[in-house]
């Protein structure tokens, strides 16, 4: 008990505890000197290496973002502009609980934030939804996120997301115009006005310098400042664009109503003078808030999706299809040109019997001998197949030289068949195909149908189609390199091979309506900035036309809407005060319901502007797509003097 | 009552300790203190918090240590065998606990009990200190009669082995690497001392590598221990993860040169570029801020403590010799690790430097650790 600590012995030499403890000592001094020695190689040595990649690590380049341009209508009300959203980003790798946590407070599901993760290119890359910004930057994951969401993410604190603020394109009007001002895509005009201005628009993105600084801030030195993108003034009326979308969204519903499938439709609203275009509406259209989020797979389907319509495609531009009658204004210029006299009498049969095939009026109507002015406002369409046909046969009709024909040449100097040249992205072209045409389109397709006369249409379910068919096959393998004379007779009234856009058509009657210039239609007025940028749109050219035949065609067109085609849709409308010109057509596509087409101007005595719609598969020209131009003018009547 | 029979016959008893270990000690955990401040108070007054709320935890936690070290201090050897065991048990159950649902997982590891008021236990870092305690105690004898250089008793080296086994087995389960292999280095070198045949100290090293590879092949081990080591034999295979650490701290550390950037100047330091610069990674905040200079005094006050702590084992009777030698093992074996992973020569395995590091768990038991070297040197 008393006991309690034994004397410690010493042996000195023998001591394998104390020897033990000195190997102990000694190793712990090595180490000691082995860490010190580390560090004052790290120090020393090394010190500069370690300096210039801190230099590298502490200081960040940062883009300095630049404010996209407004787009405003000519007034200066704001088309598409910009609001402050909130975007949600995460670096790079990130774990499920990340995710798991963005998703509890944002309410986005899972899948929609990891489709956005993945990398477009890498193996398993979402298509549509994938990053394809710049590596090893933060990806965004939520864009336009509601403020109280996005104020709970941030202070969430998750490890590795950012919150911050990003300006989107915001669409203030009352106009959709989702078409012709474009959407944005990265940060890019992808579309429409948007893409057409984009350089100018989008500005020029600064660059700063930030080094971190002892206090664990950061100073930032503007390396270049961002040079915010500049105004595009545009040529478009807010209040027209308004009222050409909701008539023509109106129009589509009454054809429906009436049993017409109406498809899609189009209005364009343009000075004759100067090719401004006022207002054009495209018939399906979409949300253009949509992009801001980034646009889902699904939504993207529907966007192009051909039951729908294809809301994407700007009907005004990209819509091919026959002018019908309101080509017969070209017919009538183009027959004056060849000769025929303006003031002469014409016979308007029921019928016209030319080579063993029958051409018939409209539900066969007769009005006897007329007038070509009388021909064009009640639309005759035995007049027009017999101008057609005797120019054909002047032309030296199956003998033809191949030269362009009178009605093809009128045609194409009144801007068909080819662009228009404006201010939009994707525009089609369209054709007015002339013999030289026809005969280079037969060496392509002739194999093809010579086959087919051979072998006939086995996979046709209807015997009696399949036999129609071949025997097509077999006259187009014989004789499809013959420019006939009901090919001429079916141009004359606008059927046939010839393909329009309304914006050409637009063009057209604007020449027409002018006097004759062929104007370059255009929504662009002026880019405003430091500088201000008039955007310049000279006129294509003047047609060849005598002034007074177009002046002919103006006053017949006139009768139109008076006791015409469309006296109906304009019943009531103060044609005294404010006379409308106007020609009706009614496209037949085969397979599909007729195209509904009224190409007008006004005031006719003093044109100022052109207004052009059609309703695909919506009927009747004058019924279906008159009341569209009717509102349109009463709307302009109501507000120019 | 035996203290004047004890001191009449051993003189050396009633030597004074020595100052050395405590002004080692004192020195490291006030270097702590201000690193620890550096380190946090920008993050803390940017989210609106006191810009000293974790240098005075720290200090608090000096405080108790200190304290804890004075308790154990004046301790006599049966109130240090009651305590051996009740701190051994307890370290158990607490590594039991953290493993159930009372454990919370910080980085990947289940290390720490919550308690009330904002404070955290970590079993952990008792469990060495407790473990060595017990090896000593029980590699001398009951009665501490046996002479320094008598061989152990086999029993005894037997169930030092099987304390040692649990807590390591239970560490591993957290899994905490690091602590594991602090434990058995500890152990190992108490062992050493205690004049254990060099073939069985060889045995034991070659059974450890075998049971770490045996728990890499079981999956025992979490996918990012795996990656610390890998990321330690190729630090540029994965700059972004594991190995962004050690750049980071080399930066920072490579940065400070000979007179280092100045406490809270350092602007690696200051710009929270190292991740747990304030725990694990604290050296390199030393490097960077007090540089040279700063990161020299700090190895070198930390191996004068070492030292001195072997020295006073030499002068000891058997017990103190192999509590000291237990301690100064242990308190190496982790310095050295974790200076050497912020210096990248050791692979990363997340243990505290002691006094240095911030955490209340290793700076009290690190000065329990001082308490009893203190004791010890008094012989």
């Amino acid at each position: 008990m008393t006991q309690t600590v034994t004397p410690v012995r010493d042996t000195s030499g023998a001591d394998v505890a104390r020897r033990r403890l000195r190997v102990l000592s000694a190793l712990i001094l090595v180490v000691g000197l082995t860490i010190a020695a580390r560090l004052v190689w790290l120090q020393t040595a090394q010190a500069d290496t370690y300096r210039a990649i801190a230099q590298q690590v502490q200081t960040d380049v940062v883009a300095v973002p630049a404010a996209r341009g407004d787009i405003v209508d000519r007034t200066g009300q704001i088309l598409a502009g910009n609001r402050t959203s909130y975007e949600v980003a995460v670096e790079s790798p990130v774990d499920d609980q990340t995710v798991a946590a963005l998703v509890d407070l944002s309410g986005s599901s899972k899948a929609a934030i990891t489709a956005r993760l993945s990398i477009c290119g890498e193996p398993g890359a979402t298509p549509g939804t994938c990053y394809r910004g710049e590596p090893g930057r933060p990806i965004p994951v939520l864009t336009d996120v509601p403020i109280p969401q996005a104020l709970a993410i941030r202070d969430a604190d998750l490890p590795g997301v950012v919150v911050r603020q990003v300006p989107v394109r915001d669409y203030p009007s009352k106009a959709n115009a989702a078409h012709v001002l474009g959407y944005l895509g990265d940060g890019q005009g992808r579309s429409g006005l948007e893409a057409e201005y984009d350089e100018a628009l989008r500005g020029q993105q600064g660059e700063a310098k930030q080094v971190l600084t002892r206090d664990g801030g950061a100073t930032e030195e503007m390396v270049a400042a961002p040079q915010d993108g500049q105004r595009l003034l545009t040529t478009l009326d807010l209040d027209t664009q308004v009222v050409a979308e909701r008539a023509l969204r109106d129009a589509v519903d009454a054809a429906r109503d009436a049993g017409y499938r109406a498809t899609g439709g189009s209005v364009i609203v343009m000075d004759v003078r100067t090719g401004a275009i006022r207002a054009v509406a495209s018939y399906p259209t979409y949300d253009p808030n949509i992009w801001a989020q980034g646009l889902t797979d699904a939504q993207y389907a529907e966007l192009t999706d051909e039951s729908g319509g294809r809301p994407l495609v700007f009907r005004p531009i990209q819509a091919l299809m026959p002018p019908a009658s309101t080509f017969k204004s070209l017919t009538t210029v183009a027959a004056d040109e060849a000769g025929f006299d303006l003031d002469g009498t014409y016979q308007c049969p029921s019928a016209l019997v030319v080579g063993g095939q029958t051409f018939r009026n409209y539900e066969s109507r007769a009005y006897g001998p007329v007038s070509l002015a009388q021909a064009l406002s009640v639309s005759c369409d035995t007049v027009f197949y017999r101008l057609g046909y005797q120019m054909w046969k002047r032309d030296g009709g199956l003998a033809g030289d191949g030269a362009a024909e009178q009605v093809v040449r009128t045609a194409r100097e009144f801007g068909l068949g080819g662009t228009t040249g404006v201010d939009i992205p994707g525009e089609v072209a369209g054709s007015v195909p002339d013999r030289a045409d026809v005969i280079a389109e037969y060496e392509q397709r002739r194999d093809d149908f010579c086959r087919r006369a051979r072998e006939g249409y086995p996979e046709e379910k209807s015997p009696a189609r399949a036999r129609l068919l071949t025997s097509y096959a077999r006259d187009y393998c014989r004789s499809g390199d013959q420019y006939k004379a009901g090919d001429a007779m079916n141009t004359a009234i606008g059927q046939g091979r010839t393909l329009v856009t309304p914006l050409q058509m637009a063009v057209a009657y604007a020449a027409i309506a002018n006097g004759g210039t062929v104007v370059t239609p255009h929504v662009g007025a002026e880019l405003q900035g430091d500088t201000t940028v008039r955007l310049a749109a000279p006129p294509k050219g003047r047609v060849d036309a005598d002034p007074e035949t177009l002046a002919y065609v103006r006053a017949a067109l006139t009768d139109t809407t008076v006791d015409g085609t469309a006296s109906g849709a304009f019943a009531g409308f103060p044609l005294e005060e404010y006379p409308v010109a106007a020609k009706t057509g009614t496209a037949e596509v085969a397979g599909k319901q007729s195209t509904s087409w009224f190409a007008s101007f006004a005031p006719a005595d003093d044109p100022r502007y052109v207004v052009i719609v059609n309703v695909d598969q919506g009927g009747l020209g004058a019924a279906t797509s008159g009341p569209v131009a009717r509102a349109v003018y009463e709307h302009l009547l109501g507000v120019t003097p | 009552m035996s203290a004047t029979l004890t001191s009449r016959r051993l003189p050396e008893v009633t030597r004074r300790f020595d100052v050395w270990i405590l002004a080692c000690a004192v020195t490291l955990s006030v270097i702590g203190i201000a690193m620890v401040y550096s380190t946090t108070w920008g993050r803390l007054v940017r989210d609106g918090d006191p810009g000293g709320y974790f240098a005075i935890r720290q200090t608090l936690f000096l405080v108790l240590g200190a304290l804890a070290a004075w308790v154990v201090y004046r301790l006599d050897r049966p109130a240090l065998m009651a305590l051996a065991a009740v701190g051994y048990a307890g370290s158990v159950l607490g590594l039991l606990a953290v493993l159930t649902p009372l454990g919370t997982t910080i980085n990947g590891t289940r290390a720490w009990l919550t308690l009330p008021g904002g404070f955290t236990l970590q079993p952990a870092e008792f469990a060495k200190v407790f473990v060595v305690l017990l090896a000593a105690l029980w590699l001398s004898d009951r009665q501490g009669m046996r002479g320094l250089n008598d061989p152990p008793e086999p029993q005894a080296v037997l169930g030092v082995l099987a304390a040692t086994g649990v807590v390591a087995g239970l560490l591993l389960l957290q899994p905490d690497l690091g602590s594991a292999l602090v434990t058995g280095a500890a152990v190992l070198g108490v062992l050493f001392v205690a004049g254990v045949r060099r073939r069985l100290l060889v045995g034991l090293v070659v059974a450890g590598a075998l049971a770490a590879v045996g728990a890499y092949l079981l999956g025992v081990l979490d996918a990012y221990q795996v990656a610390r080591f890998t990321a330690f034999l190729d630090p540029q295979a994965d700059p972004q993860g594991v190995g962004y650490n050690v750049q980071q701290a080399l930066i920072a550390i490579g940065t400070g040169g000979v007179q280092g950037q100045g406490l809270l100047d350092g602007v690696h330091t200051q710009g929270a570029f190292v991740p747990y610069q304030y725990t694990d990674f604290i050296f390199s905040a030393v490097g960077e801020e007090l540089g040279m200079i700063g990161g020299l005094t700090v190895i070198g006050v930390f191996v004068v403590f070492l030292l001195r702590g072997a020295a006073a084992a030499t002068r000891a009777d058997r017990f103190g010799a192999l509590l000291a030698t237990g301690i100064v093992c242990w308190l190496a074996a982790q310095g050295f690790e974790n200076l050497g992973m912020n210096l990248g020569l050791l692979p990363v395995t997340g243990v505290p430097m002691p006094f240095v590091s911030y955490g209340g768990s290793s700076v009290i038991a690190a000065w329990i650790g001082v308490g009893l070297l203190l004791r010890v040197s008094r012989h």
